[in-house]
């Protein structure tokens, strides 16, 4: 029985296989699945909107519980839908034209005027307010501060899809669309099982007991100003939260998990960065993980020993780092494609498969193919296609896995290093890698405890991620390349570093980067 | 013809590019050689180091910095205070031990880095991490090393153990924060480049221009006449006002060293030597007492200008770069900056007063230096005006050593306009009166005003309380919205939390720190704190005034926001951040008395 899924990673749960997909071919390198829409924020708001709801629901005792057996992890999750949250913040027009009024005399006056223009049965829906609010002005303050804490305000997405910043369990909720019944649609357009995946790493890693108790410590708790602020917004009655259930990761273990989670341990370990600025380079560094965690399977189908994986040469954007950029142009072309080719590998193999020469040996081979590559790959005809023969089966399936992959997953390494400022991209010139400073500062935070040595926290960017900046680390990357620009490469960076305070030079012989929000222990 | 063997002597004080511990015995010999005492200055730490070593339990010591801190001198002055011999120091390889009176024994590694390929390495490593480590306390080491070379070996030897991680870590915290000693290691680490470089300048110049032999002057028909521009120099360097050349070179070291650029004990020598024999445009850079007899007898003196050596310009084709001691007073801009009103001083004579007294009291390097080219500027007749704007850049320079400091705060014919830190005598000031006094209180209330500018994005007036606003959204934007926490200023406070700019305990630099108590009597305990370095302090200075200048002002803005932060999770960690309780949660806005304001958002909890 052929199974539709590789040899090294876990069954996945029948649910996710049966629907859904036209051809279940890149989730099993993958898992199901990353998805371009679904940016890094959403990733992670999607993924802590999960371990929210596991730590009060009363069926789990902890957010994770690791991979039990070889059995992949199902179980279903809620998340709460905050209409009127919503409704407040991100549909209504009327409030603050309301409160700076002189037309409206008293209070009372205010608050009737904004039920009539929201309609009937408005004044039911959202009169909770009133008492929560000592006036209409203050309630416009209210609402003024708290959409500033909107994720992504600039992208004018449909309400239902709008989220605040993660400060507290108050704040997170589901993203759906809206039917004209007013029911809830489940789209799945921009939480698109991406928070699931990185769950489900978390779930997996090597720190997970560890996470724990600092995730529930430091995002899940009710302390914050801005989650006391969005619960005030709130009635005490809400709909039912809509359910969820979980995807699919392939492996039970892998590096790129363990990264991710280390990255996690040691940014929400900083005693002296205080909680509300925890979330970005969360963020910033759950995004390169993807980034990375991408490149890495496709390597792994490929077969390419990790020596040889195209390392990731981070320009400093100046004229006197030409060299590298180029270098880095060619390395991010590379891993762009590797995704595509580990597709093409897959069907490759399959096409040179016993068990595919087998079917097509068979008296009826159309009827054993159709057979077989429906429990490979999830893959039947519809009535409208038109049916090649047998031995084309592949390279059609490949067709159609490699389409879908163009304009989605395909996209996704691109398109996050841009979102966490990890690339710059110019028209004409393309995509090249290159750290902006909120990237530059959340690298240091993950990487650096006590303060080291400039050139071991090169050495320490090459050893965990690929990263190339200087001479020393690309004379080992790159057998032959400008190394005066990656000298020049080095000293810029230093200087990024330096005017962010980050970099303390001692000496022309010593310099160290530290993390200020690092304590000594005394 | 007359000659001075001192002259000759200090002449060897000239660049070398040899390793500090050949500088040395260089220059022990070169005394030997002419026969005059070697120069020598106190040290505070070389006090401290002897008393370790004499104690019945001494630690170990590293001392560390770069090359010409003064290392290898400090080791043999412990050595031979302690009754180590000269010959003993002489004769010893890299290594030299000694007997302690209390009864231990001292290993002095005179450089670590000669012991790179040798095998006696293993050892020294073996026995310095047991002393480290209060394992083997029989024999206690003084080692001295570059900083990079330091943290090489210690990475060297990290495959050797946890413990060695733990010494590894501890170095490298005790470098980059500054720390003379760690809890849990026997050690204690000096870093010679942070020293009070101002006060060793300060006692370098006496050394140098009150050494006993300049009596042997005597019997010169130049110092008969007084027209020897050596003893001329000389002369201006014992001057010990703070209007002179000793006084404003140490307030610019101060700053140098406050800015984290440090002048190691032999590059101030070179500077200090510079001054005083320095001469341009002669086939020679530095006198001897031949060439100044020549040099009165062609009627040249004012080619040996003091205020011209300063920045080592008397050095042929910009050889000065290579000098450290010349690029930080180069760095300062001196002769670069000016205002309207001190060139007018020099261009016009105007007010006639202060140019009697502080341009035209100069007989050799003042205004008659400056006339031929004033003459032909006022007439319009230069040919080639570089030549003019060389003469104009000396007096300014000469002037910025000249002048007084101002008493009036708006007082343009200030020095230090004559540099990139315009508020630099602020800055002296208040480091000398330890951020206390009427003048330092002026001064603080500016600072936290520019604090507060800073930290709202607003042009407000406040001064007595610090306003810590954060982003609404956490982006990197400058504009404050949210209220963290306002936290008055000063000593005497009501509240729990104060902030105020006192002096560091280690090394009396101004710093920004907030501080906590538990109740009403019990005193302030620090909790975040930040060094405020001339940087921080002329950006706050001018922002206060209200400029932003836009150069350096990214790096200030990144110290500020971090300050911000970690104040922010220490208060936030000793629960004096009311967080569930909305009503405290507001909303700052500039109020129209230019002053801040912060609005409650009037919510009622529903419970």
């Amino acid at each position: 029985m052929a199974t539709p899924y590789l040899d090294d990673a876990l069954a996945p749960p029948t649910e996710q296989f049966a629907r859904g997909t036209d051809v279940w071919l890149e989730q099993q390198i993958w898992g199901h699945r990353f998805y371009n829409d679904q940016t890094p924020w959403f990733v992670v708001l999607e993924a802590l909107g999960i371990m929210s709801f596991r730590r009060t629901d009363r069926n789990h005792d902890r957010i994770f519980d690791g991979l039990e057996g070889n059995r992949h992890e199902r179980f279903p999750y809620k998340l709460p839908t905050r209409r009127e949250l919503r409704t407040i913040l991100f549909k209504d027009r009327h409030i603050e034209e309301i409160a700076d009024s002189d037309e409206y005399g008293s209070n009372a006056t205010r608050w009737a005027k904004w039920f009539e223009r929201l309609g009937a049965g408005a004044e039911a829906k959202f009169g909770y307010l009133q008492d929560r609010f000592t006036s209409f002005a203050a309630f416009r303050n209210a609402v003024v501060l708290l959409r500033s804490a909107e994720i992504e305000s600039g992208r004018k997405r449909r309400a239902t899809s709008r989220h605040l910043a993660p400060r507290g369990p108050d704040m997170l909720a589901a993203d759906f669309g809206e039917k004209k019944s007013d029911r809830a649609d489940k789209d799945r357009r921009f939480f698109s099982r991406g928070g699931e995946l990185l769950y489900l790493m978390l779930n997996r890693s090597a720190f997970r007991e560890q996470l724990e108790p600092l995730i529930v410590e430091r995002l899940l708790t009710e302390q914050s100003r801005w989650n006391a602020l969005a619960k005030v917004m709130q009635p005490n009655e809400q709909e039912e939260p809509l359910e969820f259930d979980i995807g699919y990761l392939p492996l039970p273990s892998h590096k790129a998990y363990d990264r991710i989670a280390e990255d996690w341990l040691n940014v929400l370990s900083l005693k002296e960065l205080p909680d509300d600025n925890l979330p970005e380079p969360l963020m910033r560094l759950t995004g390169f993980g993807i980034v990375r965690y991408m490149i890495e399977r496709a390597a792994d189908v490929l077969g390419t020993p990790d020596d040889q994986i195209p390392p990731l040469p981070l320009d400093m954007v100046s004229t006197a780092t030409v060299g590298v950029k180029r270098i880095s142009q060619d390395c991010y072309r590379r891993h762009r494609d590797m995704t595509r080719r580990a597709i093409e590998k897959l069907i490759e193999d399959f096409e040179a498969s016993e068990e595919w020469k087998n079917a097509l040996s068979q008296p009826q081979p159309a009827r054993a193919a159709n057979d077989l590559v429906e429990q490979r790959f999830g893959f039947t005809w519809s009535d409208a296609d038109v049916r090649p023969e047998p031995e084309k089966y592949p390279a059609h399936i490949a067709k159609e896995a490699l389409e879908d992959h163009d304009q989605h997953l395909g996209r996704v390494i691109g398109y996050y290093v841009d979102q966490i400022g990890l690339a710059v991209a110019v028209r004409g010139a393309g995509r090249w890698y290159a750290a902006s400073d909120g990237m530059l500062e959340a690298l240091v935070l993950a990487n650096v405890k006590e303060p080291l040595e400039f050139e071991t926290f090169l050495a320490k960017l090459w050893d965990r991620y690929g990263i190339v900046v200087g001479s020393e680390v690309g004379r080992v990357a790159f057998k032959d390349a400008n190394y005066g620009h990656f000298k020049a490469n080095q000293r810029l960076l230093e200087e990024r570093l330096r005017v962010l305070g980050l970099v303390h030079r001692l000496s022309d012989d010593c310099a160290f980067v530290h993390n200020p929000f690092h304590e000594i222990s005394r | 013809m007359h000659r001075n063997p001192l002259v000759d002597y200090l002449r060897t004080y000239g660049p070398l590019a040899a390793s500090d511990s050949i500088y040395d015995e260089h220059v022990l010999k070169a005394a030997v050689e002419n026969g005059v005492e070697a120069i020598e200055v106190g040290s505070a730490l070389l006090d401290s180091l002897v008393e370790n070593f004499a104690s019945p339990s001494p630690r170990s010591v590293i001392l560390t910095g770069t090359a010409g801190d003064g290392k290898t001198w400090h080791c043999r002055k412990v050595f031979t205070s302690l009754g180590g011999s000269t010959a003993a120091w002489n004769a010893s390889q890299g290594l030299a031990e000694l007997d302690l009176p209390g009864g231990k024994r001292m290993v002095v590694v005179k450089d670590l880095s000669q012991f790179h390929e040798d095998p006696r390495q293993d050892e020294i490593f073996e026995g310095l991490v047991k002393s480290i480590l209060g394992h083997e306390t029989s024999t206690c080491y003084l080692v001295a090393a570059n900083d990079g070379q330091l943290l090489r070996f210690w990475r060297r030897h990290l495959d050797k153990g946890d413990d060695v991680h733990k010494i590894d870590r501890g170095i490298r915290t005790m470098l980059d924060k500054g720390e003379v000693e760690l809890p849990g290691l026997n050690l204690s680490l000096h870093n010679l480049s942070a020293q009070e470089y101002d006060k060793l300048f300060d006692d370098l110049v006496t050394a140098v221009v009150e050494h006993p032999r300049w009596e042997a002057c005597q019997g010169c028909a130049l110092y008969e006449e007084g027209t020897c521009p050596i003893r001329r120099n000389r002369a201006l360097l014992l001057g010990r006002d703070q209007a002179s050349m000793r006084g404003r070179l140490g307030d610019l070291i101060r700053i140098a060293a406050a800015n984290d650029t440090h002048l190691p004990m032999r590059h101030i020598l070179v500077l200090i030597v510079n001054v005083l024999l320095g001469v341009s445009s002669r086939s020679t850079t530095l006198l001897n007492c031949k060439s100044a007899h020549l040099l009165a007898a062609d009627g040249m003196t004012q080619l040996s200008n003091p205020y011209d050596n300063v920045l080592g310009l008397n050095l042929k084709s910009n050889e000065n770069r290579d000098y450290l001691a010349f690029t930080v007073f180069e760095n300062a801009g001196i002769g670069l900056e000016t205002n309207n009103e001190i060139d007018t001083l020099l261009l016009d004579g105007e007010p006639a007063d202060i140019h009697a007294k502080y341009v035209a009291s100069d007989p050799v390097h003042g205004a008659c230096l400056f006339e031929p080219a004033r003459v032909s500027y006022r007439r319009g007749d230069y040919e080639d005006f570089t030549v003019f704007q060389r003469a104009l850049e000396a007096q300014r320079r000469r002037l910025f050593f000249a002048l007084p400091a101002v008493s009036k705060r708006d007082d343009e014919i200030d020095p230090w306009r004559l540099t990139v830190f315009r508020h630099g005598g602020d800055y002296i000031d208040f480091w000398k009166a330890q951020c206390r006094g009427g003048q330092a209180e002026h001064i603080k209330s500016r600072l936290v005003i520019g604090l507060n500018r800073s930290y709202s994005g607003t042009m407000c007036d406040d001064s007595n309380v610090l306003w810590l606003t954060g982003p609404a959204a956490n982006t990197q934007s400058r504009i404050g919205r949210i209220l963290d926490y306002e936290i008055p200023v000063g000593q005497r406070v009501n509240g729990p939390v104060r902030f105020d700019l006192v002096p560091d305990d280690r090394t009396g630099r101004p710093k920004m720190s907030v501080g906590i108590r538990e109740r009403f009597n019990d005193p302030f305990q620090e909790v975040a704190s930040h060094k405020l370095s001339p940087l921080l302090f002329e950006y706050l200075m001018r922002v206060e005034r209200g400029s932003l200048p836009g150069s350096f002002s990214r790096q200030c803005f990144e110290e500020l926001r971090q300050f911000r932060l970690r104040v922010m999770a220490k208060l936030q960690q000793a629960n004096l951040v009311q967080r569930e309780d909305l009503m405290n949660m507001r909303v700052v806005r500039l109020g129209e008395d230019g002053k801040l304001r912060a609005d409650t958002l009037d919510i009622v909890m529903a419970e």
